[in-house]
């Protein structure tokens, strides 16, 4: 028991001071930008890919702009559709989330 | 002696415009019945040499219910004429389905459409592109070594314990990545010495899309050039090719497009890597890419400790069907041995076998888990079974 709760802290402490903790969003947003807006799928169809993934980040699509922005691990990335659509969706940013640290990673409840 | 001099020359003038024109009626017999550029044709099962019966055994397997392997989109051509095609979960003629590690084969013909073109060489160093790589190991690294994933770049396409750790994730979706992959994988230190060490990896051919970029020089050259290289002139017009922020292809993933027109990729392989009397891709390009194992796995090293991913023979971005001395068979043991395929993630396969004039594309959402992936080696025997016509 006790070496499970130390494994356990170990893989939290692991886990948040990755220093690729931007990929769960980064690869959210240009993924799903390319499901909405490449694939034409509908967003009931991503949203099924995103679970059966079991990504740890949540994203919402903006139609108008043809854009996908998502969160998780306390980074904000955003992808969108190029101009000339033979080049699809690419990863436009990828920043620290303040506004998901101050909400103490709730996004599993979102 | 002068008439025997010009007995001479008459005989070797004949002998020379009997030997051109046999040369050229062979070239013609190589030439198909047509060029699918506007559309692929179509052709009865029956007529095309296949058993009904028999097909209907592969289909059934193909579309075989949810729980096990996902199909999406299926399509058989035989001797350039469409036989079957078939779309399930939502896909059509029209949808663009992801091409994953397919898009691999695609950045193989596109480099060697570049060194037809005199852009690019098979021993070009990497380090004239990219000076990042003027250093120990990574300075002899060559646009061959890059094709035959032998660059030696410490590289875990996928991670055995977590799939979400793997270095093909980083190196798309890291912050010092996406921005410009090719330049993340030229920093990568290198575990081998070129041409040591197979590792497949999506490192290697968005490096080689970088280097198209560096090469070419001009951004709107750069990415007009699949289009009007490759893409326009096969009429390939649902393919899309996704880029990073620094507007370099991706390579190694990144492509979409309907099943239908990735075939033609696999026509022109057939044709020699001509197209409608126009040469697309060098004369020696398609045997080099489809037929020629990387040197790399023939090393005596490389007998032991393979990785998963390295037991099946490889080319230039196209998985073979050669056996390796490692190996007791070969891959794919039901296929013939020049069977030649671009694979995916998830189940995405196209299959051409030159000696039968068939290609097979099938596209699918595949789960990770064996149970839940199409096999490969079954499509094989049920679709070889059924063009037999073995007893019903």
């Amino acid at each position: 028991m006790k070496n499970l709760i130390v494994l356990s802290l170990i893989a939290l402490v692991s886990a948040s001071s990755c220093k690729f903790s931007e990929a769960p969003s980064a690869g959210l947003a240009k993924e799903m930008c390319s499901c909405l807006f490449v694939a034409e799928q509908t967003e009931q169809y991503c949203r099924q890919v995103t679970r059966e993934s079991g990504i740890l980040a949540n994203w919402e699509a903006n139609y108008a702009k043809q854009q996908v922005v998502a969160r998780g691990m306390n980074y904000v990335s955003v992808a969108s559709m190029d101009e000339d659509s033979r080049f699809g969706c690419s990863i436009k940013t990828v920043n620290l989330d303040s506004d998901s640290q101050d909400k103490s990673n709730d996004w599993g409840n979102r | 002696m002068r008439s025997r001099l010009k007995l001479i020359s008459i005989v070797a003038g004949l002998s020379l415009v009997l030997g051109l024109h046999r040369i050229s009626n062979a070239e013609a017999a190589g030439e198909p019945d047509y060029w699918p550029t506007q559309d692929w044709r179509t052709k009865s099962l029956e007529s095309a040499g296949f058993s009904k019966t028999r097909f209907q055994k592969l289909l059934d397997y193909v579309w075989e219910d949810e729980g096990n392997h996902k199909s999406d989109a299926f399509v058989v051509i035989k001797d350039g004429y469409v036989v079957y095609e078939g779309y399930d979960r939502g896909y059509n003629p029209s949808k663009k389905h992801m091409f994953w590690s397919l898009s691999k084969s695609l950045t193989s013909t596109l480099i060697g459409a570049a060194v037809h073109q005199g852009i690019l060489s098979l021993d070009m160093k990497a380090k004239d592109f990219y000076p990042e790589m003027n250093r120990e190991k990574a300075k002899d690294v060559t646009l061959r070594h890059i094709l035959n994933m032998s660059s030696g770049f410490k590289f875990y396409e996928e991670n055995p314990i977590n799939i979400a750790l793997s270095d093909s994730i980083f190196v798309y979706y890291a912050k010092d990545a996406y921005q410009d992959v090719a330049l993340k994988v030229a920093k990568t230190k290198l575990k081998h010495s070129p041409d040591e060490q197979f590792n497949y990896g999506t490192h290697e051919p968005m490096l080689a899309m970088g280097i198209l970029k560096k090469a070419i020089g001009n951004i709107k050259t750069y990415e007009n050039f699949p289009f009007e290289a490759l893409l326009t002139p096969l009429n390939m017009k649902s393919i899309v090719l996704e880029r990073d922020k620094s507007k370099t292809f991706l390579g190694g993933s990144g492509g979409w497009g309907v099943a239908k027109d990735f075939a033609k990729l696999g026509f022109l392989m057939l044709q020699n890597g001509s197209w409608e009397g126009k040469r697309i891709l060098p004369k020696n390009w398609v045997k080099f890419a489809t037929q020629t194992v990387a040197p790399a796995q023939l090393r005596r090293d490389n007998q032991r400790g393979q990785q998963r991913l390295n037991i099946e023979s490889y080319g230039a971005y196209w998985w073979l069907n050669k056996k390796l001395k490692m190996n007791k068979e070969r891959p794919y043991p039901s296929a013939p041995e020049d069977l030649f395929q671009a694979m995916g993630f998830r189940g995405q396969t196209m299959g051409v076998i030159p000696s039968l004039g068939l290609i097979v594309v099938r596209m699918g959402s595949d789960g990770r888990k064996p149970k839940k992936k199409m096999k490969r080696d079954k499509l094989y025997r049920l679709l070889l079974a059924s063009l037999r016509g073995d007893q019903e």
